[in-house]
Order: C-alpha cells, then structure tokens, then sequence
C-alpha cells in the first residue's frame, strides 16, 4: 500500500496509509476504530478499492485484476462464521465452491488444519481454516483474538501475515 | 459444471438458505391476499373475451402485491447481520462482478417467482380464473421491479429511493402496458383472433429489456461496488 486511503476530505474513512509486507513477513496495525480496521484489511485482501494512492498485491492491482488479488490473499473477516453453515464440511464446501477447490481434497486440508487449532473456539477457527484452503499468498486478518495468537500464526505457516487491530497492546500479540 | 456455475450455484443455495423464512413468508402473504383480494368478476371462459376492467383486475392484484414483495425481498440482499457475513464471503472470493451479480439476483428473483406461482394457485383455488397468460404476465412485470430495485442495495440516501421508485415505476408500466397497450388502436387482421396480443407481446418485451438492463446496471455497479461497513 502507498498513500492508500478510502474516503476524501472530511468524509475520509482512512487516512493515507503507507505499508509493504514482504514473504514471510508479520505486520500489525492498530486503527482507531473498528470500522477502520475493518476498511484496511479489505483494502489490503483486495475486496475493497483505495479512493486514492495504490496496492498492489504481488504487482497485481485489485482496481483491475481482482481475481488474481483474491486469489493471493486470503481474508480472515472480523466477524463470525455465517449461521447458514451448520456444519464446518458445509463451510468448506462453500468456500471450496467460491475458490474453485476440489471439494475433497478441501475437506480433507480442512480437517488437518483444523486438528491443530485444537482449544479455537470454532467462530475464529473455522475462517482461518477457510481462507487457508487456497493457499494464499498472504493472509489479512481483520481483528483476530489476541489469546489465540500462537496457535493461529502456527497453523498460518511462514506465509506474509497482515492484521488490524483495536489496540496496540493486541497488535503487539501478533506481532 | 463450469467454474463460475459451481460458484453462483453455491452463493444461491447459501443465500437461499439464508432468507427460506423470507421466502416462506412472503408465499404466505401472497397466497393470502390472493384469497382475500375483491375480484367482483366471474369466471371467464375465454380469456380473450374478457374486458378491460376484468384483464385489469386479473393483473392488478398478482403484478402489484408480488412486485412489491420482490422489491422487499431485493433490499434484503444486503444489509443486516446475517447478510453481512456472506457479503464478505462473496466478496473475497475470485469471481467476476457479473457472476456475481447473477448469483445475487438469482434469490429475489427465486423467491419473487415462488410468490406468483403461489398467489396464482391461490387464486384457482378460490374459483378466480385467471388465464396461464395472466400469471406470465404478471410474473414478467415482478421479475423486471425486483432486477430494477436490487440495484437500489448498492446505493445509499436519495439514490436509494430512486432505484425503489423506477422499480414501482417499472411494475406499474407494465401494468398498464398490459391491460390498455391493446386499446390505443385497431388490431391488425393478422392478430384478430388474439386482440390481446399487442398488451401481451409489448408488455413482455418491456419487462424483458427493463431486466436485461437492470441486471446488467447491477452487475456494473456490483463490479465497483466497496463492502465498506455502515458504521
């Protein structure tokens, strides 16, 4: 991101923001409010546009390749699972439909994944499962519970990790 | 199955799923008001017989209530809670704009057809004879409201109320499309055993091209559309 921001003059919702994770890079940002956060970590998965200034994701530009954005970030919403999904296969089959995924073969990264987010509570565990399915380049948190950092970052792997946060002391735990 | 038609078909049963007690309870209401609506006209036994006050009251009824339910179900594609979660969902994932456009429309419009299909049986049911033409009539004139209004989700303040007012504007041209097109002139001879034809073939092709465009609009705005939270 350079100089990125959403919004203008005093209706700006995010002012301009300048950031560049790298391979295997952890960055952590607390935001003043929650709506910010939440703007930026769609900013930086590509499903929201900048008003102004750039991101990239791997060189590619949501604004005109926003696919190929999608397909590379991978993005850990701060609110919970949607209640349609009773079961986690339902939710995987889901996201594995949306991404193109096998289903199977979805399924099965699934549950490997989630045997190590064993003591998650299911309404974070279950997103971090789903936006990991496609294997992304780098994974935009928006928000995450702090007491379950070790065992989130352990399973995200040493992929480039960016997260919002509402206070500085819960960035400092996902540092 | 294509790529894209594994999406949208996942993004319309989820949504479905999401909005069955909508859909349930927008059957109810019309199968209740088709019972409780004042026809005051008998029973037909040639449609094309039948007068202009006896075609309007047919369509009337149908083309309005269930427009209006499908400008409700429409708006309720986004905002709230629930809708939220699977908004963002749809959002991170790598389809197009259009598809997803198409996978979003596909649900009002599903469940708009579910509430004409129950009005009209309702309606037999009460020993109202309103003609197959009717239903198809009154089915094109709801689908075009509910493509216009969807458009209206993705925008906020007077915009908004625009798109809901050409979505009413849409169904009530329709309406009368239907019901007075044939009266503006003599019918021409070829067409003298179906003197509805001209309020039939004009208003379908209305709510063709009204719907063709709307849900190309949406699409287009769907594409540049930014899930930003309301507050």
């Amino acid at each position: 991101m350079r100089d990125a921001a959403f919004g203008s003059g005093a209706d700006a919702l995010v002012a301009r923001l300048t950031l560049e994770v790298n391979d295997g890079e952890r960055i952590a940002r607390a935001f003043a409010t929650g709506r910010e956060a939440d703007i930026v970590a769609l900013m930086a998965s590509g499903s929201v546009k900048a008003t102004s200034g750039s991101v990239f994701i791997d060189g590619f530009d949501p604004k005109v390749q926003p696919t190929q954005c999608k397909r590379l970030a991978g993005y850990v919403p701060h609110e919970l699972v949607p209640l349609e999904f009773s079961t986690f296969e339902r939710y995987i089959e889901y996201r594995a439909a949306l991404w193109n995924l096998d289903a199977e073969r979805a399924l099965g990264h699934a549950r490997h994944l989630l045997e190590h987010l064993d003591g998650v509570h299911e309404s974070f565990a279950y997103p971090l499962v789903g936006a990991l399915l496609a294997d992304p380049m780098i994974l935009v948190l928006d928000r995450p519970q702090a007491a379950y950092a070790s065992r989130m970052l352990a399973v995200a792997g040493t992929r480039a990790i960016f997260s919002t946060h509402a206070s500085q002391s819960e960035a400092a735990a996902w540092a | 199955m294509g790529v894209n038609a594994r999406a949208i078909g996942a993004i319309v049963m989820a949504r479905l799923r999401a909005q069955r007690r909508v859909i349930a309870s927008c059957c109810v209401a019309a199968v209740l008001v088709a019972f409780l609506q004042p026809h005051r006209i008998f029973a037909v036994a040639n449609p094309l017989e039948a007068d202009l006050i006896t075609r309007g009251v047919w369509l009337a009824g149908p083309a309005f209530f269930c427009g209006l339910l499908g400008i409700v179900v429409a708006m309720i594609q986004r905002g709230g809670e629930r809708m939220r979660q699977l908004e963002l969902l749809e959002n991170a994932a790598p389809i197009f704009g259009r598809e997803l456009a198409r996978a979003t429309a596909a649900v009002p419009c599903i469940a708009a057809t579910f509430a004409t299909v129950a009005y009209w049986i309702a309606q037999y049911a009460a020993g109202f004879a309103a003609p197959p033409t009717y239903f198809v009539l009154a089915l094109a004139s709801v689908l075009a409201a509910t493509l216009v209004a969807l458009s209206a989700t993705l925008r906020r303040g007077s915009a908004r109320w625009l798109y809901i007012g050409l979505a009413c504007a849409t169904s009530a041209a329709a309406y009368l499309m239907a019901v007075y097109a044939d009266t503006f002139g003599p019918v021409p001879r070829q067409l003298a055993h179906y003197p509805d034809a001209i309020g039939v073939g004009t208003e379908l092709a209305f709510c063709a091209i009204v719907g063709f465009f709307a849900l190309r609009q949406y699409g287009e705005a769907l594409a540049r559309y930014d899930p930003i939270p309301e507050s």
